[in-house]
């Protein structure tokens, strides 16, 4: 029995890696905030800083510092943590000369933490009174900095722990495509060989898509009130995916109302075959075209180089693998009932 | 070719004697539009392209669910002795297209005297109804090919063609928006060539897909 089901276990497994990886692996430090968010050059400014996942009172040997766009930093003169998640830096800051705006990035190091960033922290304005002190930019060496080496997913601001949130809704759209794809080919299959168990197999798949996609609409729709503030934004990606569960929710509405065994067949093949070439250039074109909430937009989604650091990609690979056996073998149960159920019309 | 052109011809000829649906289709039209100027009292802008392709949306939904019905041209048996599949679904298909035009431009019309017209590129704006009903009527001839085997079918092709019917009313209500100068769009042919792209495409799978749905 092992030897023919071994994938139903496989997916399982994979599955159960990817709940046990995705969900108990600890981000990396962050920055949630730090206040405040301008100050004038020249001056001295005590940035208040609330960290996640951070350890600014264990870790040893903590500095900080304030990175122009020339890769120059300015050092902090002192600290003083209050707990794990909270600490003052205090910064004295040079005069601006060149310019009369710049935006500096955080960078707090400690033994614990290695480097945490926070792009873009603070935007310093070009002072009118005078000088108050000597403070100068330095080159920043980055080799005497701590460096974290544990398996970590990354932090992000406005994402925090929703980054987890990719093996799942990501990987399911990915499941729910595959599962299409797999219910189309049988539908083409079936108008050429006019075989009923095709017909049943590519029913069967696109079931399960649709319960795939239903999945990832209401994942989708719970990360986007975290992380855009809505439940439902008029996004091209959005949009598409309610075209195609609305495609196939009709291909669902016809095969219930058909009562003919071959018609029924015949017909939802071809509404198949004929609204996947409508939906081809909408999910796979025009997103590619269009400015998205979505990342990596412009480019190849999710696949491509930036967007998914290697940490996500050692679970997001796996979960999209582990989805598609599951929602596999989800399908070769719903095709034994659609046969049962002929078969059961048949004897009566 | 000459099938293709006899179907169309007794598509006409029984809108002719029967005016039924044609002046049911015009009413519709002018009474919803009549409707929506009570309701809404005035429209600029992307509300009356909004309401624009709503209601030509229904009304050419009412218009196709009977297309593939007996009563209309020849029999079903007469058909299938006399003509090929493509030529009848052709011939349909051309049909429906010249009504499609047809009812946009009355719908045009009865917007235009109602509400004013916010249309500032008329000739790109005609273009996009040229487009969008040769896609639209791709999608409603092969819904109604599906349906026409179906019991009580009007409901269910309306739902097939809705979902359908979306991509293409999407685009052409972006190039709708660009044609009255709301937004300026430097790449509106791109979304000229999608549109007709998705329109084409539509038209191919229709054409390889006839055969499989006629005999029956």
């Amino acid at each position: 029995m092992l030897r023919q089901n071994w994938w139903k276990l496989l997916g399982v497994l994979i599955f159960g890696y990817v709940l046990v990886a995705g969900l108990l692996t600890p981000l990396k430090p962050g920055i949630t905030d730090a206040t405040p968010y301008t100050a004038v050059a020249g001056s001295s400014v005590d940035i208040n800083v609330q960290g996640y996942n951070t350890h600014f009172e264990d870790g040893q040997s903590q500095v900080a510092f304030l990175k122009n766009r020339q890769q120059q930093v300015i050092q902090a003169n002192s600290f003083r943590s209050t707990g794990n998640q909270s600490s003052v830096f205090s910064f004295d800051l040079p005069d601006m000369v060149d310019k009369d705006k710049a935006r500096l990035t955080l960078v707090v190091n400690n033994s614990l933490d290695g480097s945490i960033i926070l792009p873009d922290a603070i935007t310093v304005t070009k002072g009118t009174g005078s000088i108050s002190n000597s403070a100068t930019w330095m080159p920043f060496d980055v080799g005497s900095l701590h460096v974290l080496e544990d398996f970590r997913f990354p932090y992000r601001n406005t994402l925090n722990e929703t980054i987890r949130n990719t093996f799942f809704h990501v990987a399911i759209w990915f499941a729910m495509f595959i599962l299409f794809i797999v219910g189309l080919i049988y539908s083409i299959k079936y108008l050429l060989k006019r075989n009923l168990r095709h017909d049943h197999i590519a029913a069967a798949f696109t079931e399960v898509g649709i319960i795939f996609g239903i999945v990832g609409l209401a994942t989708g729709s719970i990360w986007a009130k975290y992380t855009w503030g809505t439940w439902w934004t008029d996004d091209v990606k959005l949009n598409m995916s309610a075209v195609a569960m609305l495609i196939y929710f009709a291909y669902s509405i016809l095969r219930l109302s058909v009562k003919d065994i071959d018609s029924k067949a015949r017909l939802s093949s071809a509404y198949n075959i004929f609204s996947f070439a409508v939906l081809i250039p909408l999910i796979f074109v025009l997103p590619r075209m269009t400015d998205s909430l979505h990342p990596g937009n412009g480019g190849n989604p999710a696949l491509g180089g930036e967007d998914l650091e290697n940490s996500l990609r050692v679970v997001f690979y796996p979960a999209v693998i582990g989805l598609t056996l599951i929602g596999v073998w989800m399908s070769t149960l719903v095709y034994r009932i659609g046969i049962l159920k002929d078969q059961w019309i048949n004897d009566l | 070719m000459q099938q293709i052109a006899s179907i169309l011809r007794q598509h006409l000829r029984q809108d002719i004697r029967d005016f039924t649906s044609v002046g049911s289709i015009g009413l519709f039209i002018v009474g919803a539009t009549f409707i929506s100027l009570k309701c809404f009292v005035t429209l600029h802008g992307v509300g009356w392209i909004a309401l624009f392709w709503i209601l030509f949306l229904f009304s050419i939904l009412n218009l196709v669910q009977n297309a593939f019905k007996s009563s209309r041209t020849a029999s079903r048996e007469t058909q299938y002795v006399y003509f090929s599949a493509l030529s009848v679904v052709i011939g349909t298909w051309l049909y429906h297209f010249l009504y499609l035009l047809g009812s946009a431009l009355l719908l045009l019309l009865a917007m235009t005297v109602f509400f004013g017209s916010p249309i500032s590129d008329l000739g790109l704006f005609l273009l996009n109804i040229l487009i969008g009903s040769l896609g639209l009527c791709t999608v409603l001839t092969m819904t109604a090919l599906i349906g026409s085997t179906v019991t009580q079918s009007n409901l269910l092709v309306s739902l097939l063609s809705i979902p359908l019917a979306l991509p293409f009313l999407l685009l052409s209500v972006k190039i709708s928006v660009v044609a009255s100068g709301l937004i300026k769009d430097t790449a509106i042919t791109t979304d000229l060539i999608q549109l007709s792209g998705i329109t084409l495409l539509a038209i191919a799978i229709g054409i390889l897909l006839i055969p499989t749905l006629w005999k029956s």
